[in-house]
C-alpha cells in the first residue's frame, strides 16, 4: 500500500516535471522584455561653430543627386575627394539607395586645383559619361577644398578629354540642386 | 497503471528517453531562440548606427522640424528588408517621423526614458496585436571635432527610434518547435525499438525461469535451466537449479524409503501367513476339542482364546496382503454385470446382518445395473456396513441413486451409493484421518475388532474402478459414507490403479 502510494507519487512527479518542460518547449515565442542596454549611442552631429572636416561626396540617389558627407581629419582637396568618390558609396550609403553612375577609371583620374576653379583630366570622352556622372564628379570637385574665396557654386570644374588631348575644356558649375550646369565661356 | 514487466519496462524506457529528448531539445531551444533574436537585434542596431553616423553629418544642427523629417525619410528608406520605421526627437520636442508615414512607430514610453537616463542605445521588445516587434532608441553625439574645444561623444539632443516587427524571427522560432515536435514522435517510435529489445533480453531468462518452475510443479524434477552470463537473472537461475536438484534428491529418497516400508510390510505378512496357517489349522482341532468337554475348564478358556485371536491375526495379515498388493499395483479388476440391489442385500444376508429386521435399511433401485467386480464392491460395501454397525448405530441405510455428471468429453453417468448410520457420528478432528492405514480414532480402545486397514482396502478398491470414498457427517448426526462409481468403466489401468 505504502509502495503503491509511493509509486503513484514519484509518477506524478515525473508528469509534473513533464509538463513543466513541455510547457516551456511550447509556451515560447518572443516574449516582451523590458528596456535593455545596447551600447553607446550613435555619432557625427556637426557642432555648430566646430570646424570638424567632412568631405562631400556626391552620389546618386533614388530621387536625384544627394550629397553623402565623411568625416576626415584633415581638408580634402579635389583630387583625394575624386578618389574617395570612384571608391563607391560605403554600405550604409548603398542601404540608403545610393549609387554611384562614375565607371571606373583605374587611377587614370587626376584633378587640380586652381582659384575658384579645378581641372579634371578624364581618360575619356565627356560624351562616355551619364549626365549624372558628370554631374558627381563636378560637383563632389566643386565641394572639395579648393583656394578663393567663392562659394562651391562659384566653383569652375573644367573638364579636359583624353587627358587634355581634346582641344578645348569642358566648363561647368554645381548649382545649390546639385546639378552640372555649363558655364558660358 | 500496467502491471506486466514487459509493458512496465518498454514504459519506463520509453519515458527516460522521452525525458531526455525533451531536456535537450528543450535546452537547444532556448539556445537556438536566443541566438536568432540576438542576431537580429545586434544587426538592426548595428544598421541604424551605421546610418546614423553616415547621415549625421549633412543634418544642419539644431535642426528644424522639416530636417528631422527629411532625416527620418532617409531612415526609413535605409531600412532594407526590415522595414523599420523611425521617428527623431530633439531634447524633450516630440516625435518627428517621415512625411506621409501612415503609421507612426510605437516607441514605448519606458524606452523613451530609458534613453533619457542612461544615454546610451537601448533595446526593447514589445507585443504589439500579439506580435513581437523591436524598437530600439539611439542618442546621436556630437562628432569628435578636430579644434579639440568640443568633447566628442557629447550628447547632442538628437535621439532616432527605429521600430520593427520580429514576425519572421517568429516563424523561425516557431520552426524550430515545429521541427522539434514532428522529430520527437519519430524518435519515441524509434526507441520503442530498444525498448523492446532491452525488456525482450530480460524477460527471456525470466520466462525459462517460469517455464521451469511449471515443469517442476508438474513434477519433472530432472529440469535444470541453462545459465548464460553473470547477472541477477543467472544467479537466480542458478539457485533455481540448486532447489531442483535438492528436491530431486529428497524425492528419491522418499520413493525409496516408502517403497522399503511396504516391501517390508509385504514381507512380513507373507512371511507370518505360513505359520499362521498352521496355527489356525492347529486351534481349529483344539476349539472343537475345548467345545466338547475334553478339556479342563480353565484349558479350554484359554485354547478358545488363542484361537480368537489366532483369527484376528489371520485377518489381519490378509488385509496386510491385499493393502501391500495395491501397492504393487498387483490389483486386478474381474468385471461382471450385476444389478446393485442384488449386490448390497447379499452383502447383508452373508454377513448375517438381516436379523434382527431392520438392522440394516436396503433403499436401492432394482433397475439400476452396474458393471464391477462384484467381490471387490462387496468387501467395500461390507467395510462400510459392518463400520457403521461397530462405531455408529442402527439402523444403517444403504441408498443408491443414478446421477449424470459432467464428464471432460461428455456427460457420464455415475452411481452414488451412500451408507448412513444413525451414531453420534465422527468427531471433527478424526474425520480428515478415517481412511489413513491403522487409525484408531480412539487412543484408549487400541483393540479393536477390525484390523485398521479396512477403509483404507475399501478407498483402494474403489479407486480401482476409477470412483471415489467420501466421508462427512450427515445433518441427523450419522456418519455418511459416499461412494461414487462412474457407468461405464474406464478403461482399466493398472499402473494407475496401484498408485497409491
Amino acid at each position: 500500500m505504502t509502495a503503491r502510494a509511493r509509486t503513484g507519487r514519484r509518477s506524478r512527479r515525473i508528469l509534473a516535471l513533464a509538463l513543466l518542460l513541455s510547457a516551456a518547449v511550447t509556451g515560447c515565442g518572443i516574449s516582451a522584455t523590458g528596456p535593455q542596454q545596447a551600447g553607446a549611442p550613435a555619432s557625427g552631429i556637426q557642432r555648430p561653430g566646430t570646424s570638424a572636416e567632412y568631405a562631400r561626396l556626391y552620389f546618386v540617389g533614388p530621387y536625384g543627386l544627394r550629397s553623402a558627407s565623411r568625416p576626415t581629419d584633415r581638408p580634402l582637396g579635389p583630387q583625394q575627394a575624386l578618389d574617395l568618390l570612384l571608391e563607391g558609396p560605403t554600405g550604409a550609403e548603398r542601404e540608403r539607395g545610393l549609387i554611384s553612375e562614375v565607371p571606373p577609371m583605374h587611377g587614370r583620374l587626376s584633378a587640380t586645383a586652381a582659384t575658384d576653379a579645378v581641372d579634371v583630366y578624364l581618360p575619356l570622352t565627356i560624351r562616355d559619361l551619364q549626365v549624372a556622372a558628370v554631374s558627381q564628379l563636378a560637383c563632389t570637385a566643386a565641394h572639395a577644398d579648393v583656394p578663393g574665396s567663392g562659394p562651391p557654386t562659384e566653383v569652375k570644374v573644367r573638364f579636359h578629354e583624353n587627358l587634355g588631348g581634346s582641344d578645348s575644356p569642358w566648363t561647368v558649375r554645381c548649382d545649390a540642386s546639385g546639378n552640372a550646369l555649363p558655364v558660358p565661356e | 497503471m500496467p502491471r506486466g514487466l514487459r509493458v512496465r519496462l518498454v514504459v519506463a524506457f520509453l519515458a527516460v528517453s522521452a525525458l531526455s529528448a525533451l531536456i535537450t531539445a528543450a535546452l537547444t531551444f532556448r539556445e537556438a531562440r536566443s541566438a536568432i533574436i540576438d542576431r537580429t537585434q545586434d544587426s538592426a542596431v548595428h544598421d541604424l548606427r551605421a546610418q546614423l553616423e553616415s547621415l549625421a553629418p549633412d543634418l544642419p544642427f539644431p535642426p528644424s522640424t522639416q530636417d528631422l523629417r527629411n532625416f527620418t525619410l532617409q531612415l526609413d528608406r535605409a531600412g532594407g528588408s526590415r522595414a523599420w520605421r523611425t521617428a527623431a526627437a530633439y531634447r524633450d520636442g516630440p516625435l518627428v517621423t517621415a512625411p506621409g508615414t501612415e503609421r507612426p512607430p510605437a516607441v514605448p514610453a519606458a524606452l523613451r526614458e530609458a534613453v533619457g537616463e542612461r544615454g546610451g542605445t537601448v533595446t526593447q521588445r514589445t507585443t504589439h496585436d500579439g506580435a513581437p516587434r523591436l524598437a530600439i532608441g539611439m542618442p546621436v553625439a556630437y562628432a569628435a571635432a578636430t579644434g579639440g574645444d568640443a568633447d566628442p561623444g557629447k550628447a547632442s539632443g538628437l535621439v532616432v527610434y527605429a521600430e520593427f516587427s520580429l514576425d519572421d524571427d517568429k516563424a523561425d522560432i516557431d520552426a524550430l518547435v515545429t521541427a522539434a515536435q514532428a522529430g520527437a514522435v519519430p524518435a519515441l517510435v524509434l526507441a520503442l525499438v530498444p525498448a523492446l529489445f532491452a525488456a525482450r533480453r530480460v524477460l527471456r531468462p525470466v520466462r525459462g525461469l517460469r517455464n521451469g518452475a511449471e515443469r517442476i510443479a508438474s513434477g519433472e524434477l530432472g529440469t535444470r535451466l541453462p545459465v548464460t552470463g553473470h547477472d541477477e537473472l543467472s544467479d537466480l537461475t542458478r539457485t533455481f537449479n540448486t532447489m531442483a536438484t535438492t528436491l530431486e534428491k529428497d524425492d528419491a529418497e522418499l520413493r525409496r524409503m516408502e517403497a522399503t516400508a511396504r516391501r517390508f510390510a509385504a514381507d512380513v505378512a507373507h512371511e507370518l501367513r505360513t505359520p499362521l496357517a498352521a496355527m489356525a489349522a492347529v486351534t481349529e482341532v483344539l476349539d472343537e476339542d475345548a467345545h466338547s468337554g475334553a478339556l479342563p475348564v480353565d484349558t479350554a478358556d484359554a485354547v478358545l482364546l488363542i484361537s480368537d485371536e489366532t483369527r484376528k491375526l489371520v485377518r489381519m495379515v490378509e488385509d496386510l496382503m491385499e493393502v501391500s498388493r495395491f501397492d504393487a499395483g498387483a490389483a486386478a479388476l474381474h468385471l461382471d454385470e450385476v444389478g446393485l440391489r442384488t449386490l448390497v442385500t447379499k452383502t447383508v444376508r452373508l454377513r448375517g446382518w438381516s436379523e434382527p429386521h431392520g438392522q440394516v435399511v436396503v433403499e436401492v433401485p432394482d433397475d439400476i445395473r452396474v458393471r464391477v467386480d462384484p467381490r471387490r464392491i462387496d468387501v467395500v460395501l461390507a467395510n462400510l456396513i459392518g463400520n457403521g454397525l461397530r462405531h455408529g448405530a442402527a439402523p444403517v441405510v444403504v441408498r443408491a441413486r443414478l446421477d449424470q455428471a459432467p464428464g471432460r468429453t461428455a456427460a457420464v453417468a455415475i452411481v452414488t451409493v451412500t451408507v448412513t448410520d444413525h451414531g453420534p457420528g465422527i468427531p471433527d478432528d478424526v474425520l480428515p484421518h478415517v481412511f489413513d492405514r491403522f487409525y484408531k480414532a480412539d487412543a484408549a480402545r487400541a483393540r479393536s475388532e477390525g484390523s485398521g486397514l479396512g477403509l483404507a482396502i475399501a478407498v483402494e478398491n474403489t479407486r480401482l474402478h476409477g470412483g471415489s470414498l467420501t466421508v462427512a457427517n450427515s445433518p441427523g448426526g450419522g456418519a455418511e459414507f459416499t461412494l461414487v462409481i462412474p457407468l461405464p468403466l474406464p478403461p482399466h489401468d493398472p499402473e494407475e490403479g496401484g498408485r497409491s
